[in-house]
């Protein structure tokens, strides 16, 4: 793997002043807007968006408004003006066609079934329904905190997971691919066993 | 403590997409990087970073990194040495936000402000690189969380 800078020299000064230099230097403005709002689960102004991604406001607004316009991203309306956040579509489908050229549909569904046990077991230990419910009982100490972010991925994972199967039954342009997913219930796609993977993989820009 | 019983208060649900930018950057920056990614992908639950050598001639090291739709983060370093530290931010009773556990051993050390105050994933994980490697080229873990350079 190689790099434009040498990692093997270090920075000079404070390293948070550091990294973002390098950031600017590296990235171009376009990449470092959508860098931020990838990461902006609340809607923020193209203001703060600029501030984060050292753009000048102009230029974040223009590629804001474009992003949005392809539904990249989502522009909201506020009292004074519009605000941009992520867009949760898109990064959903992003998670769920990772998962459908990654896994098999046995394998979803194995998946999908371990998923529902420990939500099953969630749900008796604390005695609530979801991990909206067992919030309303926890006090700032609870060592329960780590069961709620748990719970919460746990529900959005089986989405997903679900999503994903379902996909192999999707094949509008006819090209015989789900039907040939939906008879090979054994086949692994392109996923080694044992390795790590990233839900980059073949569609990342 | 573990990073599991560590955390006061709602963190959120894991956040895959943050966790996809701190990818990259260990893969572009990090020469010693062996792999990258999740074991699961159904049930992601923190990022694998592993390397193949780690700080003072260690054989193996990995970081186990979460990132939370909160913005709160985890990077835990650990060793085939038994080295162990880690970058956190989240609320924590006793500490600020963002805090730093050292070395030996997190688990039972007092966690101190965390020299990292930037916030985006991708800086983040910038920051967490060049703290790591200036201590891997170094081979001392004293300056882990000096912001400062030279410390």
């Amino acid at each position: 793997m190689t790099t434009d800078t040498d990692p093997t020299h270090p920075w000079e000064g404070d390293v948070n002043e550091a990294v973002r230099e390098e950031w600017r230097e590296e990235t171009t403005a376009f990449e470092r807007i959508t860098s931020v709002i990838d990461a902006t689960t609340e809607p923020v102004f193209a203001s703060e968006v600029a501030e984060r991604a050292a753009v000048s406001e102009p230029t974040a607004r223009r590629h804001l408004k474009s992003l949005a316009e392809v539904g990249r991203i989502e522009a909201v309306a506020a009292e004074r003006g519009t605000k941009y956040r992520r867009s949760p579509s898109i990064l959903a489908m992003r998670r769920i066609s990772a998962l459908h050229r990654q896994y098999s549909k046995a394998e979803l569904r194995d998946g999908i079934e371990t998923l529902r046990e420990e939500l099953d077991a969630l749900r008796e230990e604390h005695e609530a329904n979801d991990p909206d419910d067992l919030v309303t009982t926890l006090d700032a100490g609870s060592d329960d905190w780590a069961d709620v972010s748990r719970w919460r991925s746990l529900e959005e994972n089986l989405k997903i997971a679900k999503a994903a199967l379902s996909l192999y039954d999707f094949d509008p342009d006819d090209t015989g691919s789900a039907a040939v997913g939906a008879e090979g219930d054994t086949s692994t796609g392109d996923r080694t066993t044992g390795s790590l993977v990233g839900f980059g993989t073949g569609t990342s820009a | 403590m573990t990073f599991e019983g560590d955390v006061d208060g709602d963190r959120g649900s894991l956040d895959e997409f943050a966790l996809e930018e701190i990818r990259k950057v260990f893969e572009e920056r990090e020469p010693l990087v062996a792999e990258a990614g999740f074991p699961n992908l159904i049930d992601p639950r923190a990022l694998t970073v592993r390397l193949e050598k780690g700080i003072s001639d260690a054989d193996g090291a990995r970081f186990d990194v979460r990132w939370f739709r909160s913005g709160y983060y985890s990077f835990h370093y650990t060793d085939a040495i038994g080295q162990d530290f880690r970058w956190d931010y989240h609320p924590k009773d006793g500490a600020p936000d963002k805090h730093f556990h050292p070395p030996p051993n997190p688990e039972t050390g007092d966690p101190v402000p965390s020299c990292i105050t930037v916030e985006q994933p991708e800086l983040v994980a910038r920051a967490v690189h060049e703290l790591w490697r200036r201590a891997f080229e170094t081979g001392s873990l004293v300056h882990l969380n000096t912001a400062d350079n030279p410390p």
